[in-house]
Order: C-alpha cells, then structure tokens, then sequence
C-alpha cells in the first residue's frame, strides 16, 4: 500500500516537473521581449542601454537552463516573482484568484459525479426503455456542444431574458455575502456539469450494462437471487471503474475553466493565464500554469486515494 | 450488436446534414453575394433580412457569406488537425504495442503524463510561440490530440499480436513491414475511424474555443470561432444574430459528426 502510493506519488511529481520544463522552455522561445511588455507603445523612445539594462534586471542575459534552475529554486521557495504587467507579487495575484477556481471545482467537480450516478445508474437498472434510449441520446447532444456556447446561451437566458441570475463576476460590490457567492457560481457550475455529465452518466451507464450480462448476473438469477440484490452488486461493481475515470478528467475540467471563466468574467486561474497572454506576462503565466499543475495533481491523487479505499481488489493489488 | 434499420436511417440524415454543411461551405466562394472580408461602413449592424440573409456584423461585414467562408476554414483546420493527431497517435500507439514491454510500460507512463496536463493551458502557452498563426494553431492542437489514438491503438495491437493469424504469419517470415501494415493495421480500420470521428468532432471545439478567448485563428480570417468572440457582449448588448448563425452551425456539425462516431461504434465494436 505504501509502495503504491509512493509510486502514485512520483509520477505526480514527474508530472509536475515536465510540465514546468515544458512550459519554462517554450516561453522562453517565443519571440518579444519583457521591456515591450513593459513599456508597450513607449517601446520605441527606449535606448539599447536601457533596454539592456532591462533585460539584465530581470536576468534575462543569462542561459535557458541557469534562469530555469534560478526560476524553480525561488519557486520553491515560495517567490513567484513580479507581475511584468503591472509589478503585483504573482504570490498575491494568485492567492486572490486560487480560492475562486478551487470553489468552483470542488462544486462542479461533485455536483458532476452525484449527478451523473443517478442518471447512470437509473438508465443501467433500466435498460432498453425509452427514457434510457432518451438519456444516451441527450447525454450525445449535451456532449457535442462546446461549453461556450452552452454558457453564452446560459447568460441569454437567465441573464438578459430573466434576469435571474448575474452574467459575471464572483460577487456584486454592493451586496455581499454567501447567497451573492452562490447566485454567482450557478452559471459557471451549471455550464461545466452539463459540458461533463454527458460522458460520466453514458459511462456509469455502459458500465452497468456490461455488468448486467455477465455470467455471474445469470448465475445470480438462476438461483433466485432477488433483483434488488444483483442491482446493489451490479452498481457496486459498475462505479468502481468510474472512481477512475472520473479522476482522469480532472485536467479536463481545469481546461474547461480557462474556457468557462473568460464567458463569465470569472476571477479565478483560467481567466488570469488568458489575461497574461496577450501582455506576455511571463511570470503570471508560469505561476498560473505551476499552481493549476499543482491542483490537478493534488486532486488526482485525491480520486486516487478514494478510489484505494473503496477498491479492495486495488488494496490487495497494492498490498503486493 | 446488431442495428436496427431505424438507426440506420437516423444516421443516414446526420450525415447528409453534414455533407451539405461541408460543400456549402467549400463551394461558398461561387455563390455568396458578398466577400466575406469586404467592410461596409453604410449598413453596420444590419438585422437578418432579404438583403443580408443573416444581417451585419459592426463593420458591416455580411454574416452569411462568413458564415460559410468560415466554416470552410474551421472544418479544413479540424480535419487537418484530425489526421495529423491520428497519425501521430497511430505511430506512437502502434509502436508501443508492437514492441510491448519495457518500452510500451516507459511510453504509456508518457501518455498518462501528457493526459494529465490540462490541454487548453498548453495550447495557450504554444500561442505565446505561434501567435497569430494558422500553423501552429494546427500543429499544436494536434500535438494535444493523439493520446487517445495512441492508448486504443497500442490495446488492438496488443490483442493482435496474440491472434492466431499474426503468429502463423511471423512463424511463415513474412515481412514484418507486411505484418504491420496489411495485417494489424487493416484489422484497425474500424477503431481508427471511430476514434477519427471523434476527435474531428472535438477538434472542432477546440477552435470555437480558443477562437473565442482570441488565441485562435488570427482575427482577420473568418472562422466559427472568431466569429463567436466576445459573443456574450453582443447577447448583453441585444445583436443576437451576430453569433446565432456561426453557433447554430457549430452545434450542428459537432453533432452530426458525433452520432454519425456514435453509430460506427455501435455498428463495429459491441
């Protein structure tokens, strides 16, 4: 069990480190300089010397692998460095956009997997009715349309045309409190389950239905084993593997609240790694892609955990 | 399985849709009244009428004609992205596979770590190097594509190689090259398609949504997704019809390619 988290463990830690190479290596071959992203239309009336002295300020005049090493040991020590846009401490910028995305990951990620198990589990204990047939072919539909347009249609509806809900932010100036925080998620949250809930509920539900064919079901059946009994082992067995799968769509959500947290104005890690781009805001970004690294890892081997505890047959497999 | 007629026909329709949708778009050049580039500072914001079918943009740019000049270029960056993502996948997948042990457990520990970066903060980091550039928009969406090719491909090929048909014929010598390619990969086809459909389908998706945030296609050329960008300050603003057309569009092709994946898989694999 050890071993296996271990090993669990320094894949994670493999993961995190390519994706900090990779991501350090390739901002460093793009083309534009800092001082432009400083300066910007001012740019020209800089001389040589002072763009020099820039450069140097920043440590840009020395090697790739020199600055990736510097860069990661003041990562790890917690200094993110300065925003080249407007000089915030990244500490700050993202220990004030961290908690939004963690919110609503917490929230979409869950509502997501409770709902897709009743939708998957009520279409596998019923299969071949209408309404099965139903939930395959909505769940086709909900996953062919791209998040952004669920979510501009969501902000036409309940926004423009109801005026129920705010279209975006993650809370009003003037009225605050929870019930503000939560009016603002909706939207976001509901756009991200629906971009979800189509592939977990078709899973669960394919689960179920290879389970109900298999030879131990007939088994059960032949010696009158009651319905109700073979449906509790066929879920048990169907949501094992969806433990798993569901922890590796963990970066999808994170790619999808890059998407979902633009439409809505949402201030969280997606909205500022947007934002950096067309500034070449090196250090956000790098800081923005690291701590979302961080949190896909983390998560991921939360799931992981979850999934060992209720899992013997992976407990006895890890046991080894 | 078998499928029913019905399913047949349903599909049947999924794909004509599709193929109209894939030659007006093609073929828009030769009938459109209107250049889809060409600005027309006298008739901004035009509503859907008998002279502009689907009404004006703000610079008067006439929404039908880039309607279909954009569909002919998000379809073509998607079906290029498709195929190169594929063929990547299928070297990667069929290699891994092929060889199998340390090499396969080393390649598919790879796959799980390049599945467990989050792709579209990838592709933003790639924008920074390619801004502005149809080209590495596609290289890098393929670069982010060919996981899943790779890890269904490897899983045949596995299976394969313990067929009884590959053990006689590498028993009888015959070429290894004639083994990979006429006998394993043509017993792929249908898995290669399926997963082909589907990651048209996504690559299609892909491009809305990064169109969309601007680090797509480049602004100046028409595409689904540039034309949907920002589109919630047009909905909040009242010009609906500006992204109606484009996204209506989007959903329907994404749809029609995915029940036509829909149908093959069910057709082929259970």
């Amino acid at each position: 069990m050890i071993k296996y988290s271990i090993k669990r463990i320094l894949q994670s830690v493999f993961v995190l480190f390519i994706m900090s190479i990779f991501a350090y290596a390739l901002i460093n071959v793009a083309p534009g300089d800092p001082a432009a992203a400083i300066y910007g239309g001012q740019m020209d009336k800089l001389t040589q010397a002072e763009r020099e002295r820039i450069n140097t300020n920043l440590g840009l005049d020395k090697p790739l692998v020199t600055r990736y090493l510097n860069w990661l040991s003041e990562m790890s020590n917690g200094r993110m460095g300065n925003s080249y846009a407007n000089g915030k401490s990244v500490n700050r910028i993202i220990a004030e956009r961290l908690p939004n995305t963690l919110l609503l990951f917490t929230v979409s990620f869950l509502l997501t997997v409770l709902l897709s198990m009743v939708v998957g589990l009520w279409a596998g204990l019923h299969p071949n009715t209408a309404t099965d047939r139903g939930i395959t072919i909505t769940s086709i539909i909900v996953n062919g349309i791209p998040s952004v347009l669920v979510a501009i249609a969501l902000i036409y509806f309940f926004s423009v045309k109801l005026s129920w809900l705010p279209s975006s932010g993650a809370s009003s100036v003037f009225t605050e409190g929870a019930g503000d925080r939560i009016r603002h998620l909706v939207l976001p949250v509901i756009t991200i389950i629906l971009s979800h809930v189509g592939a977990f509920s078709r899973f669960i539900q394919e689960g179920m239905k290879d389970e109900m064919g298999s030879y131990f079901v007939t088994v059960a059946k032949a010696n009158h084993v009651s319905q109700a009994d073979i449906n509790r082992g066929v879920m048990k067995n169907a949501l094992v593997p969806f433990i798993n799968y569901a922890g590796t769509h963990v970066p999808s959500f994170f790619s999808g609240f890059v998407v979902i947290e633009t439409v809505f104005s949402y201030p969280g890690l997606g909205n500022m790694i947007v934002g950096a781009i067309p500034v070449k805001d090196y250090p956000v970004l790098m800081g923005g892609i690291l701590i979302t690294g961080i949190v896909v890892v983390i998560s991921m081997l939360t799931v992981d955990i979850v999934e060992l505890v209720l899992n013997p047959k992976l407990r006895k497999a890890a046991a080894k | 399985m078998k499928v029913r007629r019905s399913a047949d026909k349903r599909n049947f329709v999924w794909m004509a849709v599709f193929i109209i949708i894939f030659i007006a778009c093609f073929v828009s050049p030769l009938f459109c009244p209107y250049s889809p580039k060409a600005v027309d500072l006298h008739n901004v914001l035009q509503k859907p009428g008998s002279v502009h079918l689907f009404g004006t943009d703000s610079i008067g740019r006439d929404i039908f004609s880039r309607t279909l000049y954009g569909g002919m270029v998000s379809l073509s960056v998607a079906a290029i992205t498709t195929i190169a993502g594929l063929s990547i996948g299928l070297v990667f997948g069929g290699i891994s596979g092929y060889v199998g042990g340390k090499i396969d457990s080393i390649m598919m520990r790879f796959v799980d770590v390049v599945y467990s970066i989050p792709s579209t903060i990838i592709v933003l980091a790639f924008q920074m190097v390619f801004p502005n550039k149809v080209l590495g928009l596609v290289i890098i969406m393929s670069l982010t594509s060919w996981m899943t090719m790779a890890r269904v491909i490897r899983a045949r090929f596995l299976e394969l190689k313990e067929a009884n048909f590959i053990i006689l014929a590498k028993g009888l010598n015959i070429p290894r090259r004639k083994i990979i390619f006429g006998h394993m990969m043509r017993n792929s086809v249908s898995s290669i398609i399926i997963i082909a459909t589907f990651t048209f389908a996504s690559a299609i998706i892909t491009e809305t949504s990064l169109s969309y945030l601007g680090v797509g296609i480049p602004v100046d050329i028409p595409s689904w997704g540039n034309m949907i960008n920002n589109a919630q300050n047009y909905i909040l603003t009242g010009k609906w019809w500006i992204p109606l057309f484009p996204g209506i569009l989007i959903i329907v092709s994404s749809l029609c390619v995915n029940f036509a994946g829909e149908y093959l898989k069910n057709k082929y694999v259970t």
